[in-house]
């Protein structure tokens, strides 16, 4: 153990900072700031950006067009782009398909996709969860049969975030329903989401927001190619994507951000002429969170540098993480006080500044301590992570 | 001796409750219809002379049923507010108006960066040579105000002490912008300049004047906690129900032992809660300094168990839960905006830590 950050590190992160600050436009920080739900124009225009300084996708190897930094200065990099108020990209091609395709796929699906993911000219979603299979994911229904050369899908998907404004989907489906779905009988397929027989329906969050669907399929043929990677392996390439998952939802760097941001907003509220942050209470509930954010980030940098393996390790850090994310955004609820209990429509943040006379930080807070409470739920449920725990870490 | 089961009547009225909600989306004239608004105003008065405990009986049910109407604030917390004050012409007419179900009151106190505090108002009543007032200033977030047609307006006056007053909404000079909250009541804004009024539109004044304010907030404050209670008996009943017939991994829910701990937690957390909201009501009656620790200390307790009563309630329903159409969100948001209405855990937490040594006593 040797600990110490470089100077080249510190020059990296100045470089960073004032790059990133001057490519996000004002009013896409301001949406990021502000609303729940990125739009997809933000996502687009902050992807294309990022590609046209090489810098879209860093975590990905060099080869298939990342940028050879190494994780810690991945991850100063990320942290840069949340101070800026960046949005966070779209996660399921850079996160998901994108690793997926250049660990398993063939070189003419790397050739074909991987392009048009740094270019953000292509988008994603994740087609897992169904209506009856959430945490027992390899239960799922959706059937995929071989039609000579081709596939067709019947069967339908929930929770898929994204689908409503994604060009493909990661689809996991069963292909052989007489073996076991984690010992072959599951495959992962490229779907055109414009393809015949997909229909998409929104399904509305708590938070009176728009970012997941419900997608049926009908009778969806699929060209012989759609098949990523082997047949027989998707249970296998899910357990990949899942791990991957993991760790990505520790979102240190916007967790930084959000507990930055919860210093101003506790120093720009009062309550009775005194700002809040002098109220012992807030100084303490902060001060908690300040330091549990660090804890996180140390779990993660040390997980980055010093890969464990083990699947106890991060399922430790995604129960840490979202835990923070509900106490972050509880807490910041609670600052503004009855300003808390006002709703902001996300459309009207989309076109002008809803703020009028409150504080740049008020619209959108409420409606992410709602949809927060979804972070114990999704990317396999905390339940779920603590029964991975038991079990890794205790053999129970 | 206190008694801790309902009356036959109280029996009798949530019975009511329960069969209007159930039938239909309850209409305020069914509320007056029902005697339900007049509960707390004399029989005098046009009322039906009930009590606080009576009140949250109904309040509960209202909670139970999800019913997005300004119930607590008109009848639970403007209508004995009034009847405590001096009685004019004005008044009784106001009182009258409530209890037939043709005029809704709320309580415009807080101001921008008041936070939840009832004192201190930058609103400013200057008293006129030849009798009557002009009010100028603010109010901000005043809950279920954007359909008010009167508004119990907190100001000070003179700079020197406080008063509270009785504005119409379509006065000349007052301005409401109105929007929604988070759990689909409504609330508002006010900008008042150079409001004139009548002097018999001040119907308090000084100290009898902010211990009627806080009095009627601790009343509320408590029948927005048998609201609550509501709420979280039927989002965990709604959990239990799920968890016994959802199935994951070939076996329902309700086999994981951590899912039937935590629905055990969640009914040790609603049983003390409820129990803190029988204390409240015992205490609405002590001298201020009891009543006010007490009110808190039931507050402290309801906020924090709904939170996590409705909150696991989502949890337990997995992403159903986060589904604007399944009922445990909109239970779970009903007790977020409670638990924020007059005071959230923390502010509540506080206040019973300034009042502590007599609420102990
Ligand atoms: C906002 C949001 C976005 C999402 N985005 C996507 C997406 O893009 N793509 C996608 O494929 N999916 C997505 N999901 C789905 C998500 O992965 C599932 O919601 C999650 O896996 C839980 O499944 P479920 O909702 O069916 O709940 P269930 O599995 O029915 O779980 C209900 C409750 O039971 C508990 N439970 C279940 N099994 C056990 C057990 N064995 N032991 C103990 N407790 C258990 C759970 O922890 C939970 O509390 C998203 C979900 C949400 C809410």
């Amino acid at each position: 153990m040797q600990f110490e950050l470089s100077p080249e590190c510190e020059a990296f992160r100045r470089e960073m900072q004032a790059q990133l600050r001057a490519m996000v436009p004002a009013d896409m920080a301001r949406r990021t700031r502000q609303r729940v739900h990125p739009t997809k124009d933000d996502l687009k225009l902050w992807n294309r950006l990022l590609n046209e300084k090489g810098w879209a996708a860093p975590h990905w190897p060099q080869e298939f067009g990342g940028t050879g930094w190494d994780p810690l200065l991945v991850h100063i990099f990320e942290e840069e782009c949340a101070a800026a108020d960046a949005p966070f990209p779209s996660y399921f091609g850079l996160r998901l398909v994108g690793p997926l395709l250049y660990t398993f796929g063939s070189q003419e699906h790397r050739d074909r996709y991987l392009p048009t993911i740094l270019s953000g000219d292509i988008f994603w979603c994740q087609g897992f969860s169904e209506p009856s299979s959430g945490s027992d994911l390899a239960s799922l229904r959706t059937r995929a049969y071989r039609d000579g050369d081709e596939w067709i899908v019947e069967g339908g998907k929930l929770w898929t975030t994204e689908a409503h404004f994604a060009d493909k989907m990661l689809l996991l489906a069963r292909t052989n329903p007489d073996v076991r779905p984690q010992r072959g009988g599951l495959s992962m397929f490229i779907l055109d989401m414009n393809a015949p027989g997909v229909t998409r329906r929104p399904v509305i969050t708590i938070d009176e927001g728009h970012s997941v669907n419900e997608i049926f399929f009908d009778s969806v043929r699929l060209p012989a190619d759609a098949l990523l990677g082997e047949e027989g392996e998707g249970w296998t390439y899910a357990k990949f994507l899942l791990a991957h998952e993991r760790i990505t939802n520790a979102h240190v760097p916007r967790n930084k951000r959000d507990v930055r941001m919860l210093r101003t907003i506790a120093s720009e509220e009062c309550d009775g002429g005194q700002p809040m942050v002098e109220r012992p209470d807030i100084a303490e509930a902060l001060a908690r969170l300040e330091i549990d954010v660090a804890a996180l980030e140390w779990s993660v940098l040390r997980e980055l540098n010093q890969p464990s393996g083990n699947p106890a390790i991060a399922s430790g850090l995604k129960i840490l993480a979202s835990e923070i994310q509900q106490r972050i955004t509880d807490l910041a609820v609670d600052l503004v006080g009855p300003a808390g209990l006002v709703f902001y429509d996300e459309a009207a943040i989309e076109c002008d500044d809803p703020a009028g006379d409150v504080a740049d930080y008020v619209p959108g807070l409420a409606a992410r301590q709602l949809f927060y409470r979804a972070t114990t739920i999704y990317a396999g449920s905390n339940e779920i992570q603590r029964g991975i725990i038991a079990r890794q870490a205790f053999g129970y | 001796m206190h008694h801790f089961a309902l009356t036959e009547e109280q029996r009798m009225l949530r019975e009511s409750a329960v069969r209007l909600f159930e039938k239909t989306t309850p209409k305020w004239s069914d509320f007056a219809e029902m005697g339900w608004l007049g509960l707390l105003i004399d029989i005098k008065r046009g009322g039906i002379g009930g009590t606080v405990a009576d009140a949250a009986v109904l309040a509960q049910a209202f909670g139970h049923g999800l019913v997005a109407a300004p119930y607590v604030t008109v009848a639970g917390l403007c209508a004995p507010l009034l009847c405590a004050a001096p009685a004019t012409e004005t008044l009784d007419g106001v009182i009258a108006a409530i209890a037939e179900g043709t005029q809704v009151v709320a309580l415009a106190a807080g101001e921008a960066g008041s936070h939840y505090g009832l004192s201190g108002h930058a609103t400013q009543a200057k008293s006129l040579p030849g009798g009557g007032w002009h009010i100028n200033g603010a109010k901000a977030i005043v809950v279920d105000g954007g359909q008010a047609d009167v508004f119990i307006l907190a100001a000070s006056i003179e700079n020197e002490r406080l008063g509270l007053f009785l504005i119409d909404a379509d006065m000349p000079g007052i301005s409401r912008r109105t929007y929604r909250t988070i759990d689909r009541h409504d609330a508002c804004d006010l900008k008042l300049e150079n409001v004139s009024l009548p002097q018999e539109r001040l119907i308090v004044e000084g100290d009898l004047a902010s211990e009627l304010l806080h009095a009627s907030v601790d009343r509320a404050n408590v029948l927005l906690a048998a609201e609550a209670i509501g709420a979280m008996e039927a989002a965990m009943a709604l959990a239990a129900e799920h968890i016994g017939t959802r199935e994951q991994f070939g076996r329902t829910l309700s086999s994981y032992q951590v899912l039937t701990h935590r629905l055990a937690d969640m009914h040790v957390r609603l049983e003390h809660a409820r129990s803190m909201l029988m204390r409240g009501l015992a205490m609405l009656e002590a001298q201020p300094d009891v009543r006010a620790a007490a009110v808190s200390a039931t507050m402290v307790h309801v906020i924090e168990a709904g939170e996590f009563v409705c909150g696991q309630a989502i949890q337990l329903h997995g992403g159903l839960g986060m589904s604007e159409e399944s009922q445990v969100g909109q239970y779970y948001k009903r007790l977020r905006a409670i638990g924020r209405t007059y005071g959230d855990a923390r502010f509540h937490l506080n206040r019973y830590i300034a009042h502590a040594s007599a609420d102990a006593a």
